[in-house]
């Protein structure tokens, strides 16, 4: 990762989800993070105090976010990970946005969204709701969502049927 | 949809296994199965709700054993909104029955390793059972398989886990030797007991891959029992009804580690008991107690279950 790298991942995280969502540490208290410098994982607390020796370990835990370059100019920014905001969106107090039923179906079926107006909402990532369920994150710009879902999660051939 | 052809020894075994049973056996055999889908109460938190909300929409009808599952009447439940939100798994009645099996603690602080893991039906049941507390080591072979199983762990919400890679043929180094209170080995089989859903499964079919991977799970059986922590259970599970996979590889595990069989109590389940002969050989008399799920009994898949304790 580029020199603009916080000291502490961690602390960055969690700082950005209180001053972006308003999603106060406290909330995690019973849980760990981990990073490999580029994501960061949250963790049940209960893994903390298991013996782990001997296992050659390729994840742990559920992905929460990412740091990531934005090409535009350079800088390193945060990113929250669809699934966590499905799981702690709920506890965002700013930066959220709701969408509608038409808007949703677009929406995860992996559109962007444009023509938005929402009120209170500043540039930038954003949680997206539908009714009382949290979508995911999304980039809002100008009017518009970019898309964050990732592409295999995308319910591509999802009927309108089925709402 | 052409007629499943059964191989003539496959009909012969089981007219053998289950005498004038045989006939509706095969019948079920070739009845498509009913979908079932599990509520991920790891994200679904008011579960009347969500039901009444889905019952508006669906024809619903509650699997008599488990708590949290569902028949629907819905062809392809992937396209739900709820499955989306990761609040649906589909998953098949009979597969539900191996995690409950383990009767794990939601207050607990278990330490499980989940030995053939992917694509993670069962490690998402487990970490929903678990609510999500003490910690889950999902380990899978493939690594194909082991991109699904990250997937599902994502998208399901489950954050007691850890993966890992581990080959289960091989001895596994000592340092993990009695470590786990509850393990799954949930083993790779010759999947008869998913005909319903996989019309293709019986063409694969012949004896001497019973054989081949009866010597594969008892590979693996061995060393998770190596793995367990003495007085912890171990469940045992295939999606198929030969004794070569089955009581075969449980009487090699009575006959060579310190594991005794122990009964399996879920209610509203119609079970048939474990077989204690076949093929000419005895088999040991605890094995009455391992668990024979067939089609016809519950209107499901096809599934094997033994629980083991470590002695
Ligand atoms: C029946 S499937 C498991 C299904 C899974 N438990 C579920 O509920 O979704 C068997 C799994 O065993 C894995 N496997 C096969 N050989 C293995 C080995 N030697 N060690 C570990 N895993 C193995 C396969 O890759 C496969 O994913």
């Amino acid at each position: 990762m580029s020199k603009h790298k916080p000291n502490n991942l961690i602390a960055e995280f969690l700082n950005y989800l209180d001053e972006r969502f308003g999603i106060k540490k406290e909330i995690f208290f019973d849980y760990g993070f981990d990073t490999d410098g580029e994501r960061i994982s949250i963790f049940s607390e209960g893994i903390n105090n298991k013996n782990l020796d001997g296992l050659i370990i390729k994840s742990i835990g559920l992905r929460a976010g990412k740091y990531f370059k934005d090409i535009r100019n350079g800088r390193v920014k945060l990113k929250i990970s669809t699934n966590f905001a499905q799981i702690f969106g709920r506890y965002a107090t700013k930066n959220v946005l709701q969408i509608n039923d038409d808007e949703v179906k677009e929406y995860i079926r992996g559109s962007d969204l444009e023509n938005i107006r929402p009120l209170n909402v500043e540039e930038g990532e954003v949680i997206i709701k539908w009714n009382e369920n949290v979508i995911g994150g999304g980039n809002y710009s100008q009017g518009k969502i970019k898309n964050q879902i990732p592409k295999k999660k995308r319910l591509t051939k999802i009927s309108d049927e089925n709402f | 949809m052409g007629d499943i052809v059964i191989p003539s020894e496959f009909n012969e075994r089981y007219s053998k296994l289950l005498g004038e049973d045989n006939k509706i056996f095969l019948d079920f055999c070739k009845k498509p199965l009913k979908k079932c889908i599990r509520i991920n109460t790891l994200k679904v938190k008011n579960t009347d709700k969500f039901i009444e909300n889905l019952d508006e929409r669906y024809k619903l009808e509650k699997v008599p054993f488990c708590p949290y599952a569902y028949f629907i009447d819905h062809l392809n439940p992937g396209k739900m909104p709820e499955y989306f939100f990761g609040e649906i798994y589909i998953q098949d009645a009979a597969s539900l029955i191996p995690p409950i099996a383990l009767n794990l603690n939601p207050d607990g602080d278990e330490f499980v390793f989940d030995a053939c893991a992917a694509p993670g039906s069962k490690t998402t049941q487990m970490a929903q059972i678990m609510n999500n507390k003490g910690c889950i080591v999902a380990n899978d072979a493939s690594n194909d398989r082991i991109k699904a199983l990250f997937f599902n762990l994502e998208s399901y919400g489950v954050m007691n886990i850890i993966v890992t890679g581990i080959n289960m043929e091989r001895p596994v180094p000592e340092k993990l030797y009695n470590k786990f209170t509850q393990i799954l080995v949930d083993a790779p089989c010759s999947c008869e007991g998913t005909v319903r859903k996989d019309r293709k499964v019986l063409s694969r079919w012949s004896v001497r891959l019973l054989n081949f991977l009866s010597v594969q799970q008892k590979k693996i059986i061995k060393n998770a029992i190596n793995m367990l922590k003495k007085d912890g259970i171990l469940v045992y599970s295939t999606c198929t009804l030969a004794p070569e996979e089955n009581e075969e590889v449980i009487d090699y595990a009575l006959g060579n580690f310190d594991v005794e069989v122990e009964e399996i109590e879920i209610k509203n389940l119609k079970i048939r008991e474990g077989i204690t002969e076949w093929n000419g050989n005895d088999l040991s008399k605890d094995l009455k107690k391992c668990i024979r799920i067939y089609p016809q009994d519950n209107d499901t898949e096809g599934f094997f279950v033994t629980k083991l304790r470590k002695i």
